[in-house]
């Protein structure tokens, strides 16, 4: 299994496609407020040529809770939500990169082999509340900072997008 | 100049102490490496955990963010058509999400708080509390263009502030990281040199390694290099050694050798001498022969010197200490030295201190020739005066007295340098006076050497001119009496009682002459011819002595007196003389291992014989009134006669032959000796038996010529020598001996030699016993 991943995170393109732990079905369309948009190579769309999600349909997928130390906030906080690799497995995405965009326009890049290396999370709970965009929300991608010390770098801090909005796959 | 080895010990201690000082340098030098590292890695950690790098990104993001909402409250205050709520409310939510990005306790860990910074934030908070009003979670307005010129002249009293705050904080983190790398800097550099200062101490330790495991090797190798040295030299020593103690073995066996071939014809030049001088002579020649008698007897003193020496050396001199007469052994001496002294016109006078023991332990012969021998230089080196021998006792214990004999002249005397060099060998005091008086040197060193024997010493002082004074000192044991043993001088003239004696000897003439003599000191015989004879004789009888021949055939002397001491009961301590022509010392210490007690020299002359006796059994009545003179008077006239019917009888029977002379062929002095003392008849009579044709050493011996050599030829040949001396037939012993000594791979020729030249000596020999009137020739009788 970890051959398996390591194999795949050397691979220039990767396949979210299936790898994701939520089987393929139809991405319902959003009812409420899109919280969040996923861009470019997506093969699963609802919206024109583009996924969106609401906080529901990202409160259906399986959810994924850290309690950790970060640069952010003084004290321990939790994070829970999605994985990020069954948010893009959902929208059937597919790509070498991965852009994420934040409300203020801020862009950062993720390599596609973090996403399939690292059990990364779209959180929207920040100890277990929603978070208003006062406070870095609605949605914060975060790195497992609390099992694997080598993430815990500048590298991986500024991947880490807080405010996010939108996901380009390219 | 330093010894090698104080430079040595010295090196490694002093290496050692450099050594330890270099690892403690190093052991410093690598903490202070590590502990600078530890403080920039803890620099780094500090600066990435607080995302210093970051900060000014927060401040620029905050300013960015102020700058978007104000922009966007002015476009809504311009175009209130424009105005949209959800637009305005991100933007302030996002402003608002900033402000605490910057707060002074996120940042104060890196930068100390400023007013510019706290200022700043204060009006954002102040602007954030009126906003809340229409913008915040619980807005008690909402929203409207009617808010929006409010809002808008509240964030204006910000004015220029984010801005401000934001080049603060980048000259800050600025200046920060600057200094940071300068300390880096720094430390690299401090690292470095003492990374190159560790480096050049890591060499300096090399080559302080390298030069000690030189000088440990080359250290190692010197002691290799001497050890190898020492053993070359003590094996050169050693071969050396070896060779100079086999070539002195040889040499005093060669003397020990020549000692009866030289003696033998000394003994018939004075004999002959003694006849000469019975005859008429006229004062003229008798004055000459009296001169050539003294020289030949001063040459036999000469060479009885030489052949002490050679034994002393050979280490074959043994001491035979005995209960000696200490007064009358020093009146011998002065009796006998007043002769000459008296010639020289010197006085002897003697001195003996009155707390002498009477009698002690030893060996008499030896205490005199010393004695003779110190005052004989005396006298010698003396011109006018006197010469005294004083005795006394100078130490010790009334048991072992320390006894002091001094022998002190008016003579020349000697400096001081002589004195050292007296007591070497062949050193006579200095050049002139060894020209002056002769000698041959090795008397003192015979003398010291005989004391030092006794464990004594001999010391000297003297004044060149004023004489000299020798003293021999010696520490010898006192006895009460004169006991069983008596010295070899008294036992001459010693009687004994009558003792059973066996005589073990192949030869039946020795056994005769043997027989002969015993019986005519009144003792007892029982002959056997053999050793396996004696043996069974011993076992059935008792003894007291046995005289063993140690070359016989069927059981040799050896092996007899084994087989003796091993018989059970008392007979096995029977007390065993071996008889023996050899000299040698390992025949001799053979047969001591066999267990024979003591050693006679063939021929067996009486007087040692008798000493022997009187030396195992101990005199028990006076001797046997002395028949010497008598003795020699009989052959003087038998061979005077001899000598003039010589010339007849010669040509009769070798008409080839020149005139030759009894003595070429005989030994003279047997008949005075050996036959001296006993029946006249008897030596003719064994003579005639020995030249029978019948006689069976001859046979063998011819018969053993015919053939190769082989061990009964060398038996025959041995047993004919021990004949021959015992007869005083020279010549024939002289033959025997080289046809014994033949190897087995003699060729046939050289045999042939030897028995034309036996069968030549016996004609001879025969011819020159008649000539000296030692035999009547049967025939022409």
């Amino acid at each position: 299994m970890r051959i398996t991943r390591r194999h795949l995170a050397t691979l220039p393109a990767v396949m979210w496609l299936g790898l994701g732990t939520v089987p393929a079905m139809a991405l319902d369309l959003p009812t409420g407020p899109v919280v969040l948009s996923v861009t470019g190579k997506v093969g699963q769309a609802n919206v024109g040529a583009r996924a969106d999600f609401d906080m529901a349909m990202l409160a259906k997928l399986p959810q994924h809770s850290y309690t950790m130390a970060t640069p952010w906030y003084p004290e321990p906080k939790t994070f829970t939500g999605p994985l990020l690799r069954d948010v893009l497995a959902a929208a059937k995405a597919r790509g070498t990169l991965l852009r994420a965009v934040a409300l203020n326009e801020y862009k950062i890049d993720i390599p596609a082999g973090d996403v399939e290396q690292y059990d990364m999370i779209v959180a929207r709970l920040l100890n277990d509340k929603p978070m208003p965009i006062r406070e870095k929300g609605p949605l914060f991608i975060v790195y497992p900072f609390d099992s694997n010390a080598g993430l815990r770098t500048e590298r991986y801090y500024s991947r880490c997008a807080w405010q996010l909005r939108q996901l380009e796959v390219q | 100049m330093i010894s090698p080895d104080a430079a040595a010990s010295s090196r490694p201690e002093h290496a050692k102490r450099w050594l330890l000082l270099i690892v403690a340098v190093l052991l410093a030098a690598f903490a202070t490496v590590a502990a600078l590292q530890w403080r920039q890695l803890a620099m780094l950690n500090a600066s990435m955990r607080y995302q210093s790098d970051n900060l000014v990104w927060s401040f620029f993001q905050f300013q960015a963010e102020y700058t978007r909402l104000h922009n966007t409250l002015r476009d809504f205050d311009r175009e209130p058509a424009t105005f949209n709520r959800e637009t305005l409310q991100m933007r302030y939510d996002i402003f608002v999400s900033r402000i605490e990005l910057v707060e002074p306790q996120r940042t104060m860990a890196q930068m100390e708080p400023q007013p510019i910074q706290t200022d700043t934030l204060a009006r954002a908070k102040r602007f954030v509390a009126l906003a809340d009003v229409y913008l915040g979670a619980n807005a008690l307005v909402p929203v409207n263009p009617a808010a929006v010129h409010a809002l808008l002249v509240a964030l204006d009293d910000l004015g220029s502030a984010p801005n401000e705050m934001l080049m603060w904080a980048n000259d800050v983190t600025a200046s920060q990281a600057g200094d940071r790398s300068m300390v880096v800097r720094q430390q690299n550099q401090i690292s470095l040199v003492l990374t190159i200062f560790q480096s050049l101490l890591t060499i300096v330790f090399a080559v302080v390694v390298v030069r000690q495991l030189r000088a440990h090797e080359r250290h190692s190798s010197t002691l290799e290099r001497l050890a190898t040295g020492l053993n070359l030299a003590r094996r050169d020593a050693d071969l050396a050694r070896f060779d100079a103690e086999t070539a002195s073995r040889a040499k005093s066996t060669f003397l020990a050798n020549m000692s009866h071939e030289l003696r033998t014809p000394f003994q018939g030049m004075l004999g002959m001498m003694a006849l000469v001088a019975h005859g008429p002579l006229n004062p003229q020649q008798a004055n000459q022969l009296r001169t050539a008698r003294e020289s030949a007897q001063h040459l036999l003193t000469l060479l009885n010197d030489v052949l002490d020496m050679a034994t002393l050396e050979h280490g074959q001199l043994k001491l035979a200490p005995a209960p000696t007469d200490l007064s009358r052994l020093i009146s011998a001496v002065q009796a006998l030295m007043v002769a000459p002294a008296r010639s020289k016109g010197l006085r002897l006078a003697l001195a003996c201190a009155p707390d002498l023991p009477q009698f002690v332990l030893a060996d008499a012969t030896r205490l005199k020739q010393i004695l003779f021998n110190l005052l004989g230089n005396a006298i010698k080196f003396t011109d006018a005066g006197s010469i005294e021998l004083s005795v006394s006792v100078s130490g010790g214990t009334a048991e072992q007295p320390q006894l002091r004999f001094a022998v002190s002249d008016t003579g020349v005397g000697m400096s001081e340098a002589t004195q050292g060099r007296l007591f070497q060998r062949f050193s006579q005091g200095d050049e002139s006076t060894s020209r002056r008086y002769g000698g041959t040197g090795l008397g003192l060193e015979i003398s010291l050497n005989l004391a030092r024997l006794m464990s004594g010493d001999i010391t000297v002082t003297s004044t060149p001119g004023h004489g000299s004074c020798f003293v021999f000192e010696v520490t010898l044991r006192q006895c009460l009496t004169e006991g069983l043993l008596a010295a070899p001088a008294a036992a001459a003239t010693a009687r004994m009682r009558p003792l059973r004696v066996l005589v073990a000897e192949d030869h039946p003439i020795n056994r005769e002459v043997l027989h002969a003599l015993l019986t005519h000191m009144g003792h007892q015989v029982v002959l056997r011819e053999d050793g396996q004879a004696a043996v069974a004789a011993i076992s059935q009888e008792d003894f007291d002595l046995v005289l063993m021949d140690l070359h016989m055939p069927v059981m040799d002397g050896f092996a007899a007196t084994r087989a003796v001491r091993a018989l059970p009961g008392t007979r096995a301590l029977v007390r065993i003389a071996a008889l023996t022509a050899d000299i040698f010392s390992d025949t001799r210490a053979q047969a001591e291992r066999a267990g024979v007690n003591i050693f006679l020299t063939k021929p067996v002359q009486p007087a040692e014989l008798q000493a022997a006796l009187v030396r195992l059994f101990g005199p028990t009545a006076p001797a046997l009134p002395a028949r010497m003179p008598a003795g020699v008077a009989t052959v003087t006239a038998a061979t005077a006669a001899a000598t003039a019917a010589a010339p007849a009888t010669a040509p009769a029977t070798a008409p080839t032959s020149p005139p030759f002379l009894a003595t070429d062929w005989l030994n003279l002095s047997v008949s005075t000796v050996i036959f001296g003392r006993l029946p006249p008849t008897l030596h003719a009579r064994l003579l005639n038996a020995f030249f029978d044709d019948s006689s069976a050493a001859i046979a063998t011996l011819t018969a053993g010529l015919q053939g190769p050599v082989n061990e009964p030829l060398r038996l025959a040949a041995h047993t004919l020598r021990g004949v021959s001396l015992n007869l005083g037939l020279r010549r024939l012993a002289e033959t025997s001996a080289l046809i014994e000594a033949l190897g087995s791979q003699t060729d046939a020729q050289q045999i042939r030699t030897l028995a034309e030249r036996f069968q030549a000596e016996l004609v001879s020999t025969r011819r020159a016993c008649l000539a000296a009137g030692w035999m009547i020739d049967a025939v022409e009788a």
